[in-house]
């Protein structure tokens, strides 16, 4: 058999074959785009009510929903802008078993993002991502200078992380993998990487809370076709006890505290992010004791200069 | 051509609706080629539509819906598996003992398809499944056709030997 008939019988086996797409899959995208919001067009308002909750997703909430912040000019830093993130209720069919809960926490202005020419980046990137086409690669570097190195740029890092306990951490892609060990973590997408994630390390500091660090670059081979306005971030599956601080440090870096009180091991998990040199900065802290970890994450965050 | 944008809005929703219904199976399908389960896939699907919604007034050329809005999905996929990653702590590292979502005994081709490399995966579901030429595949994927073509190749080394189907 050639290629040829090879692929026939593939796309005929394709069509008669149990049709892997979930039942009532077209029922719930008919629902979804029978209660799109309003569409906006300028300026961005909200329309949450108009939205239907077991279908919205963060990404679109971040970009109806009125900005609540929008503050500092003139510093320097790139400001958030901060969403009344109500939550949203269930995804999936209830009945069928398949509830999830997922809530709307905040958004970050795509204005705020800085797409970085990949020529910037340095070669031994662009040859790893080069090499892995268009799907994910993942290197693991040793160590803080061989990572800015790896990326061709300076990273920003805490005074107080700088002073810590540097530990590695296991990175698993899926459940369905075994976690491997590892140290500065980078995750490029795409040949002429569109987007890159370093997922620096964890420290278990002195007061025992732990910090792990995600930066997330763009880049200019980021598909302009599907740029949106508005960058989006979402923490999904957080219970009811989630809660959101806006926090400025003392040398006016604008941050969101986004905490979940989560039930994983009895730790509570709060994320400080911001968005420095156009790059998103993500702090994860987690600890048994939530006062205890806000602080820590707030030294943290008050150790970006 | 006519400008998208120009259109009143309840024509354009509708347009836009019928495009989503259209396409919704190749969504949900160049998902499932990025993420483990359904759920997650369906999720990204919503995502993308939403996203979809939000930027279809910047969208000049009709006829290039389907493949935007694939690009928008799987640019949705590949956020949600990047969300999905875990990092455990390297003091309570253990063994994983889930695996893949159970897939239906009666989707041999799927099954087969999923356990391709995931560069591969894509492009071999939008092939097989929606009968996408390479053209339209290298589009949504943004790679030349020369490596989809290569990609299909070895994908199809691969298929013949996981459904027996060498032709001899």
């Amino acid at each position: 058999m050639n290629d040829h008939e090879f692929d026939l019988r593939l796309k005929q086996r394709a069509s008669i074959e149990a049709d892997p797409v979930p039942a009532g899959l077209g029922d719930r995208l008919r629902a979804t785009v029978e209660e799109l919001p309003e569409e906006q067009r300028g300026a961005k308002r909200a329309r949450f009510s108009a939205l239907r909750p077991a279908l919205v997703a963060a990404v679109l909430v971040a970009a109806l929903l009125v900005p609540v912040v929008a503050a500092g000019a003139g510093t320097g830093f790139n400001f958030l802008t901060f969403f009344n993130g109500d939550r949203t209720t269930t995804i999936g069919d209830p009945e069928a078993g398949e509830t999830r809960e997922r809530s709307l926490v905040y958004g970050i202005r795509g204005d705020q993002i800085t797409y970085f020419p990949v020529e910037s980046l340095s070669d031994e990137l662009r040859e790893a991502a080069k090499e892995n086409g268009d799907e994910t690669a993942i290197v693991n570097q040793s160590t803080w200078q061989q990572a800015e190195a790896f990326l061709g740029m300076e990273l920003a890092n805490s005074s107080v992380l700088k002073s810590g306990v540097q530990t590695g951490f296991g990175w698993a892609q899926s459940d369905s993998e075994m976690p491997k060990p590892c140290k500065y973590l980078f995750h490029l997408y795409g040949e002429d990487p569109s987007s890159i994630y370093i997922y620096t390390y964890y420290y278990g500091l002195a007061s025992g809370v732990r910090i792990t660090m995600t930066i997330e670059i763009m880049t200019d081979s980021f598909d302009e076709s599907i740029r949106d306005e508005i960058w989006f971030m979402t923490f999904g599956d957080l219970n009811d006890t989630w809660t959101k601080e806006e926090y400025l440090t003392p040398t006016g870096l604008e941050t969101v505290i986004i905490g979940d009180m989560g039930d994983v091991a009895d730790q509570c998990r709060y994320n400080g992010v911001f968005v420095l040199n156009g790059m998103i900065y993500t702090l994860q802290a987690a600890g048994p004791d939530a006062e205890q970890v806000v602080t820590v994450l707030k030294e943290v965050l008050d150790g970006f200069q | 051509m006519e400008l998208l944008g120009t259109a009143p809005e309840d024509a354009r929703r509708e347009e836009f609706a019928d495009a989503v219904l259209r396409c919704g199976r190749a969504m949900f399908l160049c998902a499932r080629s990025v993420l483990d389960s359904d759920a997650d896939a369906e999720d990204a699907v919503s995502e993308a539509v939403l996203l979809a919604w939000s930027g279809y007034g910047k969208l000049r050329e009709p006829g290039a819906v389907k493949t935007w809005l694939l690009k928008i999905t799987l640019n949705c996929a590949r956020q949600a598996r990047r969300r999905a990653g875990k990092i455990i702590y390297t003091d309570d590292l253990s063994p994983y003992d889930r695996g893949m979502e159970d897939r239906s005994p009666d989707t041999p081709l799927w099954q087969a398809v999923c356990s391709l490399p995931p560069e591969q995966r894509t492009a071999v579901t939008l092939f097989y499944y929606e009968d996408m030429s390479l053209k339209e595949i290298a589009r949504v994927l943004r790679l030349p056709e020369g490596t989809v073509k290569s990609r299909l190749n070895r994908a199809r080394t691969r298929l013949r030997e996981l459904l027996k189907e060498d032709g001899q």
